[in-house]
């Protein structure tokens, strides 16, 4: 899963959101640093439609432009918690990797 | 309607009629929400916007998610274009590399030096080919990303080799021609990039496949010397095994292949063939302009090139033809 797919998928989580709801979200799930372009965005809302992901859950009219929620589905919610428990597990290898590592410094450290 | 989503609306325009059907109007919306910052009558919308509507066109035209059935062929003649037009680049790329390697070790004496397709490399011609079949290596093995870079980098004696011309004052169709003839590599370059985009699964061929090109290239290398070292040897020849000629052979072989069994429904492969063939039409206008602009009407060389050129421009129509009826038809894709 890319990670743009991650975080949009993320957005969904707690309610439906329309397009630039996701953008801003997306925004600040990843503290600033990811801000989706609207042809990003629809090449991902695609994909991850086409994989049953994500659904359509409403449309309505806002300043006379129609506006389209996305909601995740089931599918969508267990793909995410899989990703996120993969994503989860190597940073905890990394962690307890970088804390062995500190630990045979302070080792060597006292050593010396 | 604001100036900024007049604008914007014209972009979206990169994207497919069924495309935008479906799609426009949210994305306008979600645009100007998220341009609420800007001076709507002022602004034009960033060109990172621009380009990411410009990359989902080619996924959407291409066979990604959200494409139809139409689509999705033309992705799949695409990539097969990309594959046989790395294939074809990393043969004679090999053929340069073992034909250069043979002069430096002493084997064989110079190559006469209108066998284009066997001449002494520079540095970066060299650089270029090892690139050139490592991208199809890549490509072969499925590796993407590898392969893209490797091939873009195949292309960089092109632009200097023109520069090169220009500062150097040759004719303006000579110059046209290095283009015209640049085009085998710059298509299956382009093909490559857009083809094999997001969506687009990477191939998967046989194993053995990245050792197909050099082993060609070297095959190649031994006809033409063979051909070449005799002292009596045909001008006529030269026409059949320079660059545009070899693609030539290789195009009107596959064909004659295809034709005898591809007989499926597929659009893929004529499209593929179709637009490989104009690619060496092009190249092969390039040296017979070149030819003409030294002045040598009545030559064989030129009389061999004619006949391919003709013969390429009936191949590409007919293929282009077949392709496009085999196409589904445009119905838009179910969506949503």
């Amino acid at each position: 899963m890319t990670e743009p797919a991650f975080l949009v998928l993320t957005a969904l989580v707690d309610e439906p959101r329309h397009g630039y709801g996701v953008v801003r979200e997306v925004e600040e799930l990843s503290g600033g640093r990811v801000r989706l372009k609207i042809g990003t965005l629809y090449g991902v809302l695609d994909r991850l439609v086409a994989d049953g992901l994500v659904e359509l859950d409403r449309e309505e009219i806002a300043r006379g432009r129609l506006r389209r929620y996305y909601r995740l589905t089931e599918d969508g919610a267990s793909a995410l918690e899989a990703e996120a428990a993969r994503l989860a597990a190597n940073a905890r290898s990394a962690t307890e990797r970088l804390a062995a590592r500190s630990g045979r410094a302070k080792a060597l450290g006292g050593l010396a | 309607m604001t100036l900024l989503e007049a604008r914007y609306r014209r972009v979206l325009r990169l994207l497919p009629a069924h495309y935008r059907a479906e799609r426009e109007e949210e994305m306008v919306d979600a645009f100007l929400e998220g341009a609420a910052d800007l001076d709507e009558d002022e602004a034009h919308p960033r060109w990172s916007e621009v380009l990411s509507v410009a990359a989902l066109a080619v996924r959407v035209r291409l066979g990604g998610a959200g494409s139809t059935a139409r689509g999705a062929a033309w992705g799949e003649a695409v990539r097969l274009a990309a594959v046989a037009g790395l294939f074809l680049n990393a043969m004679t790329a090999a053929q340069g590399l073992a034909a250069e390697a043979l002069v430096r070790a002493g084997v064989i004496g110079p190559v006469p030096e209108e066998f284009r397709a066997v001449t002494t490399l520079g540095v970066l011609a060299t650089a270029a080919g090892v690139a050139w079949v490592a991208a199809f290596a890549a490509l072969a093995r499925g590796r993407l990303r590898v392969a893209k870079a490797a091939a873009v980098l195949g292309l960089v004696p092109l632009p200097v080799e023109v520069v090169r011309q220009v500062i150097g004052g040759v004719p303006a169709v000579w110059v046209l021609s290095i283009l015209l003839m640049g085009l085998v590599g710059v298509i299956p370059v382009l093909a490559l990039l857009a083809g094999y985009h997001r969506d687009a699964a990477a191939p998967r061929l046989h194993w053995a496949m990245p050792l197909a090109p050099p082993a060609a290239g070297l095959l190649a290398v031994v006809a033409i010397l063979a051909l070449a070292g005799s002292p009596t040897r045909p001008t006529w020849v030269v026409a059949w095994l320079d660059l545009p000629g070899l693609g030539f052979l290789a195009l009107a072989g596959l064909s004659v292949w295809h034709a005898r069994t591809g007989r499926t429904a597929s659009p893929a492969w004529p499209l593929a063939l179709a637009l490989l063939a104009f690619t060496t039409l092009a190249s092969r206008l390039g040296t017979i302009a070149v030819s003409l602009s030294v002045g040598a009407p009545g030559d064989p060389l030129l009389a061999g090139a004619a006949v391919q050129a003709g013969v390429l421009l009936a191949l590409g129509l007919v293929l282009l033809g077949l392709g496009r009826r085999a196409l589904p038809s445009p119905a838009p894709a179910v969506r949503l």
